[in-house]
């Protein structure tokens, strides 16, 4: 049986590289890309899952050939703006530019494959400007995965007072330049 | 309800990794979401998606794309053309993929994992020159590879990582094949240390004549 896929050339430098390659070559070299600049922006599974389907379902019957592969990522992260955006007017109420001011705020170097590293430095950036209280009950929710109890314990403040703490937080950050 | 509760509701399921709850929320409140979820996403390997995700919503493209060209514009053989330097990096990626068996299948891996079309053979390191348990990087035409010596026995690989297309990098204190850019070991066989839903880096075809090691690579 012949299978599209078995059609692999090596390119040459010297050549114009133009190689054939099949869909689902296009999808494995991007799906992970696409998960973590999904999950980076609703921070859940179930979502990221749901958000990453609709723009692979979307993306892939519209592009154009031929395409470099940069181009390829550029239409999927654009795709995915798109996606993430009706998900938050849907389920948020949230009109479209307040969110574009934070959707968009991306940096450009999503396709840089370094940027994972990149968005865990700036988090780290980000909470390290906090006043300590701020910093703290995120570090203790967010990266240490603590529930609001033992959050307020670790701090020793009351249960309401560690929900107001992770709240004023979170609004802090957002007025900071966001890992997004 | 005040805000406080909602961003803490929120927030517990983000930690949980599971579906928030959905409610109206005004600019600044968006904007902590927003902060929240990219505050989950640091968490070192918190965005890493399933692999069962993965391959499933491959399948799921792939009865769209069998759906055929009436439906979608597609079908499952339409190809890309793809340009550009990075497309070299792509298609090592794929030899591997096409080569190994499908999810559903049981075929065993062979030696051979790169399909190479018209290969031809090229010398690339010579045997002496790769010690017991180290890895000889070398670029040949499109292919970016390491000679490995697993306690005599000598192979190729790609250098090409399989999560997103980095060049590994050999770790001698460790004998790995370490990528500077997420973190993925891979061990001299190829096969990935620390992430699991990686694919190994494919071998390469090659033989020893004389005392060079020969890969091929393809007709230029």
């Amino acid at each position: 049986m012949e299978e599209a896929g078995r059609e692999l050339h090596v390119l040459s430098p010297s050549q114009t590289p133009v190689s054939p390659v099949a869909w689902d070559a296009i999808y494995r070299e991007t799906a992970v890309m696409v998960y973590r600049f999904v999950y980076a922006r609703v921070g859940n599974r179930p979502d990221a899952e749901d958000l990453t389907t609709q723009v692979f379902m979307r993306a892939l019957p519209r592009l154009r050939l031929p395409a470099a592969i940069e181009e390829i990522r550029s239409y999927l992260i654009a795709t995915s703006r798109t996606v993430l955006a009706d998900h938050w007017r849907r389920h948020y109420d949230v009109q479209l530019a307040e969110l574009e001011e934070h959707l968009t705020a991306a940096p450009e170097d999503h396709a840089d494959p370094a940027s994972e590293e990149d968005g865990i430095r700036r988090a780290n950036a980000v909470l390290t400007q906090l006043p300590d209280n701020y910093r703290k009950v995120l570090e203790l929710r967010f990266l240490r995965g603590y529930s609001l109890r033992e959050t307020a314990e670790a701090m020793g403040v009351s249960l309401s007072n560690a929900k107001v703490l992770q709240h004023r937080a979170l609004r802090r950050a957002a007025g900071q330049e966001m890992p997004v | 309800m005040n805000a406080a509760d909602r961003i803490n509701r929120f927030v517990d399921a983000l930690i949980r990794d599971r579906r928030p709850p959905r409610f109206p929320a005004d600019s600044e409140e968006e904007a902590a979401l927003v902060a929240a979820a990219a505050l989950k996403a640091a968490r070192p390997g918190a965005d890493l998606p399933r692999p069962e995700f993965v391959q499933e919503l491959e399948r799921r493209l792939a009865r769209e794309m069998d759906a055929g060209p009436a439906a979608t514009g597609w079908s499952r053989r339409r190809l890309f053309q793809l340009t550009g330097a990075a497309a070299a990096a792509v298609v090592a990626g794929i030899g591997v993929d096409r080569a190994l068996p499908r999810p559903d299948t049981t075929a065993p891996i062979g030696p051979r994992d790169m399909a190479i079309a018209n290969g031809r053979w090229v010398a690339v390191v010579p045997v002496a020159a790769v010690s017991a348990n180290t890895a000889v990087r070398f670029s040949a035409g499109a292919v970016e590879g390491f000679v490995v010596n697993r306690g005599g026995s000598l192979h190729a690989l790609s250098a090409v990582c399989t999560h997103m297309g980095c060049i590994v990098r050999f770790n001698q204190a460790h004998s790995s094949l370490d990528c500077p850019c997420h973190g993925a070991s891979f061990a001299l066989d190829g096969s990935p240390i620390n992430h699991d839903y990686l694919q190994s880096l494919p071998r390469l075809d090659s033989r020893i004549k004389g005392d060079m090691v020969e890969v091929q690579v393809n007709q230029a």
